[in-house]
């Protein structure tokens, strides 16, 4: 069974969102991921052996690249979203129609 | 005095802030992205512009900043986040009321053997699977310690209609009850409407009842999905919606098909047949894995993405129909489409976060046993009785406390579920924990393989691309379809 | 034709005060009291009595010249004076300017009450140009207005400047109403920025059953608005403020003036309001009045109505999908397209308002807006054309 690796350098990546990236694929692939020196090398492995593996390393090089925008996203409103949840679901009482 | 006049570039803003947003790449697109804010606002831009506009590099003269900046995607000290807040109140705004449809089993009996059947029902004759008196009663006494002003009360089988002495007691008891609780109350009945009396119609008509029942297509396909021992399901069933339409109104009577295999093979016909019978509303409704679809999902069920083709057909014919200046909508998309063009919430349970189940709909058993959801009521029939609440002896405060409401608690909010926090869908889509329950083993799921996922995503990932390519006559179409004129409080599904 | 507001007259001694003008009838009903009505000599057939005459009127109106050696309170209107007054409106005497404003026009649209030529913003196309003056003398001459305005009349604007800078002496105004004009509906014109100063919206909570807020936005987004306010931070603040409002009850119109670079963005402002604004009831869509600061600004503001077609009739689709009412304002109907055409009202006070000759063989003449009197070529569309409507 051909075994995909795609290699994430930690200097771009943290590790939560290699994990994350690579998590989007434990549908048809069984995923591991060895964390080495400057770099995380994600292993694919097809669950079935008909899949088509041609895009997968294309498809989780962008799922890297979001992943990394989240995050980004994240640190940057994970105080503000928690405000703004609360001032909208505390005690909504009567108001907009 | 007076004062000078400022251009344009005096009011801009020094910097922004993003705002919690969540994107998606379109499928259909290499560039696009289509990008959410909390309250489910939403606009479609290129990747690379997102990525800027994330990294703190979009400039405020940019067209695309006050594109952002209207939708709540990013914030400046001259914006409000007032809107923002109340986006995110009016879209949940139905959590202030409790659950508002509250479905009533008052028999498993029924004369139909559906192959799809997620009802275990029971022979006509056997009514040892009717709703006791006692458990009517109580029953009845339990709706009313929730607090919602507005609830509907769905009678469904097996067959209603097989035990309508108990479906008149129930509306007539609720009735009473309600002189001094004073709640508008919508009454449906979830049936086949096969050999209705006048005198069923009667009482029907005075309580103002809704009809719900399943038209599965023309008559040969309706006939081989629901077998009835004489053979005739779609004749009775079409003689039902004559008489209903007329002693109730032709606006009380609405019909869903339920698709199996078979059916996927047949968009046009199912379609056509709609159209001949008069209905303005058509509910594509996929198979649930459940009941007696479990047994026998070789040979009338199909893939998500089997469905997924049938439905981007079925919805092409569908707006040609209307193109022609029929009036149909498609229930599913209307659903959806209310949520991408309005702030407004749907009454429709199995799609909310926090799950529908036990927060928006409580089903009281035959045998007196309460559950959150149909599917939990099922699971239940069929020895698992993990998500029941409780009984109908127990008051409303020991359900909400039970182990199953508490499962329901931890892996009921979407937002907070892995994958389902970072999907640019959640702000309208729903968490299902009974369906990840039943179909992977676990309520919290997992939705790389859900099909409960692939299924949801698979629909809005159309709509949005059906929507951003319709020309003008389409979208007036589409947006008929999801504007809030009617009520959603009527259960369209179960 | 105009109708101005001010009429030049020949007076005697008159109360500096809100006086009413009454005739036979409104003598008969006793709803006002004397002191603070003028009698219409024009309106009664025969000579007054000397019971009559001798009645505390505040004064006599006439327009024979010798009113003014019968009674020392006489106001003589010549007959080429412009301009109409009667019975059941309300005027206050101008001695220095020889002249009678007319405060309240009964039978007429438009009638309002003016509060203050104060205001926080500052518009491009600002019709009533602000003056930062100490005005407050106007909220007293207001509340006696109101104490004689028709019982009847159908609908009251409260205007400026900017009415709420009033703060809680708005507020006792509207409840004044409430107790003088409980049936008449009242239109207060204001940005809304101080409805979202802590508890003052709520002020406006049940104070009168026919009340509501026309509330001006021009963009989707605070630098459009800001620019065309000419004001940093009103966006903002008026976006609080409408949902302070709606919070406290009221019901809400937004006004939106088609200048052009509002008419350039309103796609994106129709959708705003019908996502983030939905309980709003009413949007207007308005032409540009063409007066005050519009004139100055008329190379960046004008834009022919005609041109405007396509964009208003989007708009008008999204909020009327939306459940909104939609109303055109200050329009022709020759320039609008068919299918908007309906959602064109009669909206120009009648006492400033002109058609043009080109009006003439109009079959629309009696349905549509006409013109501000103050119309030049500059602001006129050059669409203007009679429509002649097919004899079935």
């Amino acid at each position: 069974m051909k075994i995909i690796e795609v290699i994430a350098p930690a200097s771009m990546y943290s590790k939560e969102v290699v994990q994350r990236a690579a998590h989007r694929h434990s549908d048809d692939y069984f995923i591991e991921i060895v964390q080495g020196g400057e770099a995380f090398q994600i292993r694919l492995t097809p669950k079935d052996g008909t899949l088509d593996t041609c895009r997968i390393s294309l498809q989780l090089n962008n799922d890297l690249l979001d992943e990394a925008l989240r995050e980004s996203v994240r640190q940057q409103t994970s105080a503000i979203q928690e405000i703004l949840l609360r001032a909208a679901l505390a005690g909504a009482s009567g108001g907009e129609r | 005095m007076s004062k000078r006049f400022n251009p344009p570039s005096a009011f801009l803003s020094g910097s922004y802030r993003v705002l919690p947003l969540r994107f998606r790449r379109l499928p259909w697109s290499d560039e696009e992205v289509f990008v959410t804010s909390m309250s489910g606002d939403w606009t479609v831009l290129p990747h690379s512009d997102l990525a800027r506009t994330i990294s703190g590099d979009l400039s405020p003269a940019e067209p695309l900043y006050d594109e952002l900046l209207s939708r709540n995607l990013i914030t400046d000290e001259l914006s409000p986040l007032t809107p923002l807040i109340s986006g995110i109140r009016t879209r949940k705004s139905y959590l202030r009321e409790g659950p508002a449809l509250h479905i009533f089993v008052v028999s498993l009996r029924c004369h139909h053997t559906c192959s799809y059947c997620q009802v275990s029902r029971q022979p006509t004759g056997a009514s040892n699977f009717d709703m006791s008196g006692e458990a009517a009663t109580l029953a009845v006494e339990r709706l009313f310690e929730w607090p919602g002003e507005n609830l509907t009360v769905e009678f469904q089988g097996g067959e209603p209609l097989l035990h309508f002495d108990r479906v008149v007691s129930i509306t007539e008891a609720i009735v009473q009850a309600n002189r001094s609780h004073n709640k508008r109350i919508q009454f449906v009945l979830a049936s086949t409407l096969h050999d209705l009396s006048e005198i069923q119609l009667q009482f029907l008509a005075e309580h103002r009842f809704q009809l719900s029942t399943s038209l599965d297509g023309p008559e040969w396909l309706h006939n081989a999905n629901r077998p009835r021992t004489e053979k005739d399901s779609y004749r009775r069933t079409l003689k039902g919606i004559e008489a209903g339409r007329r002693i109730l109104g032709e606006d009380r009577v609405s019909a869903l098909t339920t698709l199996t295999k078979k059916s996927l093979e047949h968009p046009e016909e199912i379609i056509n047949e709609y159209v001949k019978q008069g209905f303005h509303s058509i509910f594509l409704r996929p198979l649930s894995p459940y009941g007696f679809a479990l047994r026998t999902g070789h040979r009338i069920g199909y893939s998500v993405d089997d469905f997924l083709t049938f439905y981007r057909t079925a919805l092409e014919l569908i707006v040609q129909v209307n193109k022609g200046g029929y009036v149909l909508e498609e229930s599913y998309a209307s659903l959806l489409y209310s949520q991408f063009l309005t702030p407004f919430p749907h009454g429709y349970v199995d799609l909310r976060s926090p799950t529908g189940a036990g927060w928006g709909a409580i089903v009281y058993d035959y045998d007196g046993l309460v559950y959150p959801s149909d599917e939990a009521r099922m699971l239940a029939a069929m020895g698992d009785r993990t998500w029941a609440l409780g009984t109908v002896r127990e008051p409303v405060s020991s359900w909400l406390n039970s182990p199953a409401m508490q499962s329901l608690s931890e892996a009921g909010v979407a937002e907070a579920l892995p994958t389902c926090a970072d999907c640019a869908y959640v702000p309208i889509c729903g968490a299902d924990p009974i369906d990840h329950y039943a179909r992977q083993g676990d309520p919290i799921g997992h939705r790389p393989s859900s099909p409960f996922c692939a299924k949801q995503m698979g629909m809005m990932d159309h709509l949005i691309e059906r929507w951003l390519k319709a020309d003008h006559a389409e979208r007036s179409i589409f947006r008929s379809w999801a504007l809030p004129n009617c009520s959603r409080n009527e259960a369209e599904a179960a | 034709m105009t109708n101005p507001l001010h009429i030049r007259a020949i007076l005697g001694e008159l109360p500096d005060e809100m006086l009413k003008v009454v005739g036979p009838s409104e003598f008969a009903s006793g709803r006002y009291p004397l002191e603070r009505c003028v009698l219409d000599l024009r309106t009664f057939a025969a000579p007054l009595t000397e019971a009559l005459r001798q009645l505390p009127f505040a004064g006599f109106l006439a327009d024979a010249p010798d009113i003014l050696d019968h009674h020392h309170n006489a106001i003589y209107i010549p007959c080429d004076a412009v301009g109409t007054v009667g019975p059941g409106d309300v005027i206050e005497v101008l001695p220095t300017r020889s002249q009678i404003a007319v405060r309240y026009r009964r039978g007429e649209n438009g009638n309002l009450l003016f509060t203050t030529e104060r205001c926080n913003n500052y518009c491009l196309m600002c019709s009533q140009p602000p003056r930062d003056v100490a005005d407050e003398w106007r909220v007293a001459q207001l509340r006696q207005l109101v104490e004689l305005i028709e019982p009847d009349e159908p609908d009251l604007a409260i205007s400026g400047g900017e009415p709420t800078l009033l703060g809680e002496a708005l507020a006792d105004l509207v409840q004044h109403c409430s107790e003088h004009l409980p049936q008449t509906r009242l239109h207060i014109l204001s940005n809304g920025r101080h409805l979202s100063a802590p508890g003052y919206a709520a002020r406006f909570d049940g104070i009168h059953p026919l009340l509501s807020w026309g509330i001006p936005l021009y963009g989707a987004n605070h630098s459009l608005h800001d620019y065309v306010v000419q004001a940093k931070g009103a966006f903002a603040e008026t976006i609080n403020g409408i949902y302070a409002a709606a919070r406290a009850s009221q019901h809400i119109e937004i006004r939106i003036v088609l200048v052009k670079p509002v008419v350039e963005h309103l796609r994106s402002l129709a959708n705003y309001i019908c996502r983030n604004l939905p309980f709003v009831e009413h949007v207007a869509l308005m032409g540009t009045e063409p007066i005050g600061f519009a004139k100055a600004h008329q190379p960046d503001l004008w834009i022919d109505p005609m041109d405007a077609n396509e964009a208003m009739a989007e708009a008008i689709e999204l909020l009327d999908a939306s459940g909104m009412a939609v109303s055109i304002y200050n329009v022709p109907l020759c320039v609008l397209k068919d299918e908007i055409r309906g959602y064109a009202r009669d909206s120009i006070s009648h006492w400033k308002r002109t058609f043009l000759p080109a009006c003439e063989s109009c079959s629309l003449k009696d349905r549509c807006a006409g013109f501000f009197s103050w119309i030049t070529p500059a602001w006129t569309s050059r669409g203007i054309s009679p429509v002649k409507l097919e004899v079935m």
